[in-house]
């Protein structure tokens, strides 16, 4: 049975009542006057639908389509995103490397290998054969006479020349930077043993002309080579 | 426009089947598995959102954030349930919303879609029972709109998605007692506002 009160309890504990709330829930004298006041009971029970009623408040559509992943990291490209980026530059560098450098020794095979080093000389040179004859060639060794080289390029090196016409060894003898034009100290390199007189391996010789040009050849195969790895072998990590 | 769920309108998303196994797979990095729940529970979360912040852009940018946030913490997910785990965050991150449009307030023009809930499909088993549902919900979340904020936080949190005081608490970065007062005068308020509409809560 309910009746009029005079004294209500604050609204507020009666809407934690409504709601559960443990504390006022164990609020016996709460509890019975909520049971026995008509304005109080009113207002627990339409606050318990008006929880019920929010509880049951359905799910909504998103207003717009939603990124459900966030974006894959972007692959790493600024580390080792300038090797890459090298890769094209190296590779046509090495393309030049190797095509100059296989010229330059191929070039100097044809001129050393062939019989026709005097009309190179001559071409270079003029009437090199008196000069040289006249300069070094008088201190000449037998050996050199031996060789194929003829002595008369030895006009444009005059200094080189007579470094290696003097004895000297050790003394730099790259007397050959340009195509088609194949000097030789006047002395010849030292022999190696077992040599058969001018027999000399042509290859790694400190002295040898080609040198210059296979340094450049595997410059150019080792940019080449590092370029297409670069370029290759170096992919971006996906994710 | 905001609309209920059209897989089942005018309720909330079930969990799914198979859930704690898809939460376990989300854990140990599988994109498509996080995709996967997401999905699922992207209506909850907007909805949440939605009703904390009023406003649709807002609501869809928060739960955009709060997916975010997830998939950076879904690794340190310690179990329980996937979707108040997800509520929690999709809460955290309309809260930051909140504060920052408080930070800089602007003039809104009202939503004309507020509080438009989707009306019934034909296959509804009582189509007026459905559609005085329908009204219900469409003036609740017009009141709840008409709160002070801090009291549409609370009694959302708590009434519509059932958080209790301590995690409306932590949510809102709010002292137990005041959280408590919050949600108790916003009930009380809301019984204000939704008197004219007694009826619908007889059906």
């Amino acid at each position: 049975m309910t009746m009029q009160h005079q004294t209500h309890p604050d609204d507020e504990r009666l809407a934690a009542l409504a709601g559960d709330d443990p504390e006022v829930v164990s609020d016996a004298p709460l509890r019975a006057h909520v049971d026995s006041c008509d304005r109080c009971g009113e207002l627990v029970r339409e606050l318990g639908s008006l929880r019920a009623a929010l509880a049951e408040l359905p799910d909504l559509v998103p207003s717009r389509p939603l990124q459900l992943l966030p974006p894959v990291a972007e692959p790493k490209a600024a580390r080792g995103g300038w090797l890459r980026r090298l890769a094209g530059p190296a590779m046509a560098a090495g393309f030049v490397l190797v095509v100059v450098g296989a010229i330059g020794s191929s070039g100097l095979n044809l001129s050393m290998g062939s019989a026709g080093a005097a009309p190179v000389q001559q071409h270079l040179g003029g009437a090199a054969p008196s000069a040289a004859a006249g300069e070094g060639g008088s201190e000449s060794t037998s050996s050199d006479a031996e060789r194929p080289t003829a002595p008369g390029v030895l006009d444009g090196h005059g200094a080189t020349s007579r470094a290696a016409a003097s004895g000297d060894a050790s003394a730099p003898s790259w007397n050959v930077y340009s195509f088609g034009a194949t000097t030789q100290p006047e002395v010849a390199p030292p022999v190696n043993p077992g040599d058969n007189g001018g027999g000399t391996s042509e290859l790694f010789q400190p002295t040898d002309p080609r040198l210059p040009w296979l340094v450049v050849l595997a410059l150019g195969v080792g940019l080449l080579f590092a370029g297409i790895y670069l370029r290759f072998a170096q992919q971006p990590r996906a994710g | 426009m905001p609309a209920t769920d059209p897989s089942s309108p005018g309720t909330r998303t079930a969990p799914l089947p198979d859930e704690p196994a898809v939460v376990a797979r989300a854990m140990a990095g599988d994109r498509t598995a996080f995709a996967q729940l997401v999905e699922h529970y992207q209506s909850a979360c907007y909805g949440l959102a939605w009703r904390l912040l009023g406003d649709a852009d807002q609501a869809a940018d928060a739960t955009q954030d709060a997916f975010v946030h997830a998939y950076d913490a879904i690794g340190g997910f310690r179990g329980g349930i996937f979707r108040s785990w997800l509520l929690r965050i999709t809460a955290n991150a309309s809260y930051d919303i909140l504060r920052r449009a408080q930070r800089r307030p602007t003039t809104e023009l009202p939503d004309p879609e507020v509080g438009e809930a989707e009306l019934p499909d034909e296959a509804a088993p009582n189509p007026i029972v459905e559609v005085a549902r329908a009204e219900l919900y469409r003036h609740l979340d017009a009141a709840l709109r008409l709160l002070p904020p801090d009291q549409r936080y609370a009694v959302v949190l708590c009434d519509v998605y059932g958080m209790d005081y301590g995690e409306v608490a932590e949510a809102t970065a709010s002292a137990l007692g005041t959280v408590k007062s919050r949600i108790h005068r916003g009930r009380l308020r809301l019984r204000e506002l939704m008197a004219e509409h007694r009826e619908l809560f007889e059906r």
